[in-house]
């Protein structure tokens, strides 16, 4: 394009700084239309220096990709190592949080179908216990040796990850909530049941194999819900059950703060292995 | 220089494989245009760490954003538009400002009377330099920040470290001052 070239000695005392400011105007115009005269610059740079800038932008380049979740904790103020750990557990995959999606979607449309909110209440406190079983079931421990080597490795991981399940699938049944047919102050009545469940399982982990005990306590809620139905006799429906009206919900509660009080003083969380 | 050598595509040749993650045109990009960026922006802030900083940043905004380049225009040009605003960004955060121009004196020697001096600049700017020479140092900053690097008015605040008002006053007095030189 040009024919016109800086000296090369006017461009090397550009390059060392040493030129007034007017001869740097000139240069810096040219330069950005000139290769041959960026050559000229580079060609004398300092290899060492370049290298060593170099260094630092391969260092961000060549950076593994983090995994959204993991951005997401580390935004709300995790730490970088902290975030991957806790982000790898399997209720935040993202298979997890659509299966529980799916579930909450299929069951909210079935209540609009059967206009009756009765299949969500009772569903939906289970959704959040099987994440917690799964984040301290054995053989879960997607971050493997890492995970056993890290010093948050027993309660305080597990229980980091039990918060971040709890939160993801109450945001979940929170919007299944809203969708439901004729919302009422009822379709509130799954958020205590589900913190006693999920509560109790994280109370009396590592007391008692955590899958089998969060499947007894899933079960029991079904079968204590179908003896209700049972004792209130028929007639009246699965909604009306006395678990979802205000005496239920005072027992549920006070479960619920006991297993909290639970969790809370439990000091032998450290020893508990995720899986034992 | 081997390696400057080694690879004749074009910057926008280069700039597209960097776009489908090719590291080894980066590096070339890299080769090629750090070593003038860096010159470049160290006149515009004493600070070495910062300029050191900021052509990483730049790199790093080129590796992730190469698609971004319109594929028209000099690649250069563009890569310095990425370059100065990284380092206004760094500047606005550390609220460390360096104004390169006004505190240079001493290091510079304001002496025009080198021939080599005179060809360059009268092939670039023919009076325009000895017009830009009569301007105070603090109306040349401007002029420079706002002309020569393509900066907005308030980018250029924030790289002097003065109010966007100021600019704009600053750049009205130098135009007329130009203008009176030039007539």
């Amino acid at each position: 394009m040009t024919t016109w070239h800086a000296p090369p000695e006017t461009l090397q005392r550009y390059a060392a700084g040493a030129v007034d400011d007017i001869t740097a105007c000139s240069i810096e115009a040219h330069l950005e239309r000139c290769a041959a005269c960026r050559a000229a610059i580079a060609a004398s740079a300092d290899p060492l220096l370049v290298e060593a800038i170099w260094e630092g932008v391969a260092d961000r380049v060549d950076q593994p990709r983090t995994h959204l979740t993991e951005r997401i904790l580390h935004w709300v103020g995790f730490e970088a190592g902290t975030a991957r750990l806790v982000a790898a557990t399997p209720a935040l995959r993202l298979a997890w949080l659509a299966a529980v999606a799916l579930v909450v979607g299929l069951v909210v449309l079935a209540c609009q179908e059967t206009r009756s909110d009765a299949m969500f209440l009772s569903i939906a406190p289970l959704l959040p216990l099987a994440g917690v079983a799964a984040a301290f079931a054995p053989g879960t421990e997607p971050a493997g040796e890492i995970g056993s080597a890290t010093p948050l490795f027993g309660f305080g991981l597990v229980l980091r990850r039990a918060e971040l399940v709890l939160a993801t699938s109450f945001a979940i049944l929170l919007v299944g909530a809203l969708a439901l047919p004729g919302l009422q102050a009822r379709d509130a009545a799954w958020v205590l049941p589900a913190l006693a469940l999920s509560c109790t399982t994280v109370a009396l982990a590592g007391r008692a194999p955590v899958v089998p005990m969060a499947a007894a306590l899933g079960g029991a809620w079904l079968i204590g819900l179908s003896v209700l139905m049972l004792v209130d006799g028929p007639g009246s429906g699965l909604a009306e059950s006395v678990a979802f009206a205000a005496t239920g919900q005072i027992v549920l509660g006070l479960a619920a703060a006991a297993a909290l009080g639970a969790v809370l003083v439990r000091s032998d969380f450290d020893l508990i292995e995720p899986g034992a | 220089m081997t390696r400057l050598d080694a690879d004749d595509r074009s910057d926008g040749d280069l700039l597209s494989a960097v776009a489908d993650g090719d590291r080894a045109a980066l590096r070339v990009l890299y080769d090629r245009h750090q070593p003038w960026l860096t010159a470049r922006l160290r006149r515009r802030c004493a600070d070495p760490d910062f300029v050191v900083e900021a052509v990483q940043d730049t790199f790093l905004a080129v590796w992730k954003g190469a698609g971004g380049w319109n594929g028209s225009g000099e690649v250069a040009a563009w890569m310095w538009g990425i370059a100065i605003r990284q380092l206004i960004g760094k500047l606005r955060r550390k609220r460390l400002l360096t104004v390169a121009w006004p505190e240079a004196e001493g290091r510079v020697s304001v002496d025009l009377t080198t021939a080599e001096d005179r060809v360059l600049l009268g092939v670039e700017h023919g009076d325009l330099a000895g017009a830009l020479d009569s301007l105070s140092p603090e109306l040349r900053a401007v002029v420079q920040a706002t002309v020569l690097d393509g900066l907005t008015t308030r980018e250029a605040a924030r790289l002097l470290g003065i109010p966007p008002g100021t600019v704009k006053t600053r750049m009205l007095r130098a135009r007329t001052q130009l203008r009176g030189a030039l007539a």
